[in-house]
């Protein structure tokens, strides 16, 4: 709020971290990105628990995609829960934070 | 890094058994006062502005400000409460998020689920281990007028290791893209928690939270806003024009027009993404009634009531 709006042609700047709008990485790239192998990612996504942003021609995965795959690494190896635990915890996690979403945009 | 306590009722000039309706209008009318587009040229307008937000952010969502009530208790009591994020060895804390100290250490995130660190849970005993830092989350404050437009925010991370106590500061520059919908994650490499055993650093997700508005709310890509119009322009229809983030719209309400009914204006929401397409201006209509009538406005809705044919509560 205390800077000058700033256009999109002033992007030369390379002190300033220039997120993409809508970043997609292939499997391999997502997959190493959070620590795991492409088989591993696509038994989570057989799982239903991690949706690429786009499949055709190839699979696609965003920055969502990858946060959940952090959080699978995390739940595995620093709390011990197994992939039926993380089938659990992750749609939950999910839904918490759903409903502070709507709690947050009912009473604005 | 004590964060110094807020007092968000007083900053809504609200007493601290407010309503949630008495904390809405307050709301709206400082921020109504204080928008930077109203105020432009007032020193101090901008903070207010934002010291509002997140009063409101907090005040404003009865889980929050149930917390904030007995944090407050706890405060005064000089009983430090430090929230304890277990999955952390380091504590964080962030500037120019545009929220305060105080908000970010006990209102942000909301996605921190404090899983244990890896030394409480981690299966192989003993030994330094190579193990890449954990993701940080914050909370980022972004005017509608920023959201539309993009903007530049300097953010500063400071990380205190909860063991050693050493403090590291980072600052970095961020591009908020334009068009950051509300809930937006922006991913930033490698500003996270330090990895362990030269393993590679964590990164930073912040998150995009749009600061309330007086007019406006966004869903996604659209702007939405409220239009008050009179019963007899639901009526008789009317051409009216609405202020949008960028200029005004003229807008035609059609004859017979509902309480309720949603207006698409194509086009004059946020962008989307890179390619100058942007999402849709949605006005709501909100059929108002007079708050008193004059004489002369009686005798007219008489008239109304003896001559018209409308029955609300026909059977249909």
């Amino acid at each position: 709020m205390n800077t000058e709006p700033v256009h999109h042609d002033s992007a030369a700047d390379p002190s300033v971290f220039d997120p993409e709008m809508q970043v997609v990485y292939s499997i391999d790239v997502v997959a190493s990105l959070a620590g795991l192998d492409s088989v591993t990612v696509l038994h989570f996504q057989e799982m239903g628990i991690i949706t690429p942003a786009a499949s055709e021609p190839e699979p696609r995965y965003d920055d969502e995609a990858l946060r959940r795959l952090r959080r699978i690494v995390h739940l595995r190896e620093a709390c011990g829960v197994n992939d039926a635990g993380i089938g659990i915890i992750l749609p939950l996690l999910d839904e918490i934070e759903a409903l502070k979403e709507e709690r947050r945009l009912r009473f604005r | 890094m004590p964060a110094t306590f807020k007092d968000y009722y007083a900053v809504l000039g609200v007493p601290r058994d407010a309503s949630e309706a008495d904390i809405k209008k307050a709301f709206r009318n400082l921020a109504r006062k204080y928008h930077p587009d109203v105020a432009k040229d007032e020193p101090g307008a901008e903070d207010k502005f934002k010291e509002i937000n997140e009063a409101q952010e907090v005040l404003g969502d009865p889980e929050k400000r149930k917390k904030y009530d007995l944090l407050g208790a706890d405060w005064e009591h000089g009983s430090q409460r430090t929230e304890a994020q277990p999955g952390m060895e380091e504590d964080v804390h962030f500037g120019g998020t545009g929220f305060s100290d105080f908000f970010e250490q006990y209102f942000s995130g909301g996605s921190r689920y404090g899983f244990p660190g890896a030394a409480a849970g981690s299966a192989g005993g003993g030994g330094p281990q190579k193990r890449r830092g954990g993701d940080v989350e914050g909370d980022l404050l972004v005017s509608l007028e920023e959201a539309m437009q993009g903007t530049v925010r300097s953010i500063t991370m400071q990380t205190v290791n909860r063991m050693t106590g050493q403090t590291q500061t980072n600052s970095f520059q961020v591009r908020i893209p334009p068009g950051a919908a509300d809930g937006r994650r922006i991913r930033v490499p490698g500003q996270g928690e330090a990895g362990h055993g030269g393993a590679e650093a964590g990164d930073l997700y912040l998150r995009v939270r749009h600061a309330a508005h007086p007019d406006f709310a966004t869903r996604g890509p659209d702007l939405l806003h409220d239009l008050d119009i009179a019963p007899w322009e639901a009526v008789l229809g009317a051409d009216v024009v609405v202020p949008t983030l960028d200029g005004t719209v003229k807008l035609r309400i059609p004859p017979l027009a509902e309480n309720g009914l949603v207006m698409r204006v194509r086009g004059r929401g946020l962008p989307k993404g890179k390619s100058g397409e942007r999402g849709d201006f949605l006005v709501t209509l909100q059929v108002r009634l007079p708050e008193t009538v004059t004489a002369e406005e009686r005798v007219l809705w008489e008239q109304l009531r003896d001559g018209s044919t409308f029955n609300p509560r026909a059977a249909k």
